[in-house]
């Protein structure tokens, strides 16, 4: 009788830490997340930047106490692109830039995790944009995490990194725009 | 406007500048009688032109294209191979049809294959369609060349592909407008050339790379940006308006009002094309 509540006891802690320290996975929320990106304008004498964002963002992230399980998936859809001037969004579509109609989405998938701090993270992982896959590393900092009002477990993480478009197939019209882009990705996601 | 010449000029007379090279060294091979050779290096002039200026316009010239427009360039050279070809005398009619065939369904075919939003069936009716009438006006261009021996054809087609550029920058892509008018340049070069060298001919070897690159920019433009297809339609078929001249009445006429009729014909052709996409797509607005 004691062996069989002393393995009870040891199956409900087993059990509870199991739950305790599960991955848990996030749906990427869309409406809380942003996708945005600025580049220098050349042709107006680099005397600005253009600033834009992609407006419809899905994917997956699985955060763990294991920083070797977390995980990360997203997915961009390149025609999604807006930078308030229509002319300027069908130049930027076209295959000048991101050719959106042969390459209709951007991704990007974790490979590996590292914890750097508190609420600091390296993420590096495969990066997709215009066809052409590249291994990046950027650093990405926990912005907050609990209940919404809604009562549902959220969490968010935020990232800047700076590609340059050639890297990725886009060589033409450096006199317009500059070869370096900084992106921004904010992303929210909800615990499914 | 300096911004624009300057780009023009940069982007414009290294293409030229080697195409007018490849004219001399096929020149050369024609003063030495080897007429077989020099129709071959024809084409090749053409096509290593227009290879320089779409590595000045976009950055890159790989062999393994990852994208559309960069097949231009290979396209350009195996159509100056095919000119071998071409440039072979006594050679059945149903022979030249077939490889024309082939090569423009071949050329469609990977134009159109990265395009994710054309199922295969589209893709299979699209490269057969637009092989056939690649075809076409190949072999129309190439009767043109071989019958009109001034300088009319290289310059109806500098103007096509000059209108072209244009109708393509209304059609949002920048890219592809440099590369028509990277064709515009080569076509130019080829103009003085011919000017200088009277009764000098096209036919043969270069008409091939000539109407794959008229296609290959006007594919790209309505499929991969938003050139409308009736302005493609408009702009492919401009060059052959030189067949008026053909026409019984026409020929009766002085032989510069025949130039003049051509010329018209082909702006005013080339031109609805540049209008129709005026009318879909309107003036963009620039400066942003």
């Amino acid at each position: 009788m004691r062996r069989r509540i002393l393995w009870g006891v040891w199956v409900s802690l087993w059990a509870m830490a199991s739950l305790c320290f599960a991955a848990d996975t996030y749906e990427v929320d869309p409406a809380h997340s942003f996708v945005i990106f600025r580049c220098r304008n050349v042709a107006q004498a680099g005397a600005v930047f253009i600033y834009g964002r992609f407006t419809d963002i899905k994917g997956n992230f699985v955060v763990d106490k294991d920083p070797a399980k977390c995980s990360v998936s997203i997915t961009i859809n390149a025609d999604s692109l807006d930078t308030g001037v229509p002319d300027r969004d069908n130049h930027l579509k076209s295959p000048d830039f991101l050719n959106v109609k042969q390459f209709p989405t951007i991704t990007f998938t974790s490979r590996k995790v590292q914890a750097l701090g508190k609420d600091r993270y390296r993420i590096t992982g495969d990066l997709t944009l215009h066809g052409v896959t590249r291994t990046i590393t950027v650093t990405v900092t926990k912005v907050g995490e609990g209940k919404n009002f809604k009562g549902m477990q959220v969490i968010g993480f935020e990232t800047t990194f700076t590609i340059r478009r050639s890297d990725f197939g886009m060589k033409g019209l450096m006199n317009i725009a500059d070869d370096r882009v900084e992106l921004t990705i904010a992303i929210m996601g909800i615990r499914k | 406007m300096t911004f624009f010449l300057q780009s023009a000029l940069a982007l414009g007379l290294p293409p030229a500048v080697v195409t007018f090279i490849g004219l001399l060294l096929a020149w050369g091979a024609a003063k030495r009688e080897r007429r077989f050779v020099s129709r071959c290096l024809t084409g090749f002039a053409i096509a290593f032109g227009y290879a320089v200026g779409h590595r000045i316009a976009t950055g890159a010239l790989p062999f393994m294209p990852s994208s559309a427009e960069h097949w231009l360039p290979l396209l350009a050279l195996m159509a100056a191979l095919l000119g071998i070809l071409e440039s072979l005398p006594n050679i059945p009619r149903f022979w030249r049809w077939l490889w024309r065939l082939l090569f423009g369904i071949v050329a469609v075919t990977v134009l159109l294959l990265p395009l994710p939003s054309l199922s295969p069936t589209g893709k299979a009716i699209g490269s057969v369609g637009l092989g056939v009438l690649m075809a076409a006006v190949w072999t129309g261009m190439n009767g043109l060349a071989g019958r009109v021996t001034d300088a009319s054809l290289p310059i109806a087609l500098a103007i096509t592909a000059a209108i072209g550029s244009a109708t393509l920058l209304i059609a949002h892509t920048a890219t592809i407008s440099q590369l028509s008018g990277v064709l515009a340049a080569t076509m130019g070069a080829a103009f003085i050339f011919v000017l200088w060298q009277r009764r000098w001919s096209l036919a043969g070897g270069a008409m091939g790379v000539v109407t794959v690159l008229l296609f290959g920019v006007g594919i790209n433009g309505a499929f991969y940006a938003d050139l409308p297809i009736p302005s493609a339609l408009f702009l492919w078929l401009a060059p052959l308006t030189g067949w008026l001249r053909e026409n019984r009445s026409v020929q009766s006429w002085h032989p510069i009002a025949q130039i003049a009729l051509q010329l018209i014909a082909t702006t005013l052709f080339a031109a609805i094309g540049l209008g129709i996409a005026i009318r879909q797509l309107g003036l963009p607005t620039g400066g942003y």
